[in-house]
């Protein structure tokens, strides 16, 4: 497991200040996903009890039907527990250093990328859209000077609160490091 | 023709396994990867009640049958009336 204080090339006096996952709305699409696939069965049982067709009470067509919902409930579950999987491990990790970037793609594709504060040059917050403008997430993009892509923080809640304070970690940072003077007057709500 | 009805848990069988080992591979990977708090250990408390949830789902809807009889598929005869296969 993931221990905020343990980080793999943990630095001395290094603490996690922010641990960010994806929106709550990112559950909900599960849920719903989840809901549809289940309303499909329902939906089947109800159009044959309409149609006057009581099949699970014949002797080939009833159990082969109750096998194929059986199957169908358990690819259901394993869907909706790997997509819940995918979005709990997509996880981005700032330090007082360092910025950690885990995505999990799928079951069996984990990417873990790490960015130094000091490195960045650029950060944009976005919210597009209505949902995300009335819930308040939406990404949070991070580029440095390097040609490597940029990090993108996706669907996170506030996502102006969250690039101020990476501004603030990678401000105070750049001044541990010598690169930068400290401000006189100190950083608002610091 | 007469064919045993358990041939039928066949397929669920393999279906049964395929969803277990991702039941373990999902558990798997949230302990090993994800953050330690209460919130992961009752994610993991979640996914085995969901599995064991599912299991119990499709017990139920496989437990109503005799899966030890056989059916004569020789003696079915099918005549374009979908009613007509109450027969089967």
């Amino acid at each position: 497991m993931i221990h905020l204080n343990k980080l793999p090339n943990h630095q001395r006096g290094e603490t996690a200040e922010v641990f960010l996952r994806r929106h709550w709305i990112a559950i909900v699409m599960i849920g719903l996903y989840f809901a549809a696939l289940m309303l499909i069965p329902v939906i089947i049982l109800v159009f044959l009890s309409v149609a006057d067709l009581s099949i699970f009470n014949t002797v080939l067509i009833g159990p082969l039907v109750s096998v194929l919902m059986a199957c169908y409930v358990m690819m259901i579950m394993i869907v909706t527990m790997t997509q819940f999987t995918d979005y709990y491990l997509d996880t981005w990790i700032v330090t007082t250093e360092r910025i950690i970037n885990i995505e999990q793609i799928g079951l069996f594709t984990r990417v873990v990328s790490e960015l130094n504060l000091p490195e960045i040059q650029d950060i944009t917050a976005e919210t597009t859209g209505v949902l995300a403008t009335l819930l308040s997430y939406g990404n949070v993009y991070i580029q440095t000077a390097a040609t490597r892509e940029r990090f993108n923080f996706k669907q996170i809640d506030n996502p102006e609160h969250v690039k101020e304070d990476i501004l603030r970690l990678t401000h105070a940072a750049k001044v541990r490091h010598g690169e930068l003077e400290p401000f006189k007057g100190g950083w608002e709500g610091a | 023709m007469q064919v045993p009805l358990s041939i039928l848990l066949i397929p669920f069988g393999i279906m049964f396994f395929v969803s277990f080992v991702f039941f373990i591979v999902n558990i798997f990977h949230i302990s090993r990867y994800g953050l330690q708090s209460t919130k992961t250990t009752a994610i993991i408390g979640a996914y085995l009640v969901g599995f064991f949830v599912t299991v119990l789902i499709s017990g139920a809807l496989l437990f109503r049958y005799d899966w030890s009889r056989t059916i004569d598929l020789g003696s079915f005869e099918f005549t374009g009336d979908i009613h007509n296969l109450k027969d089967l």
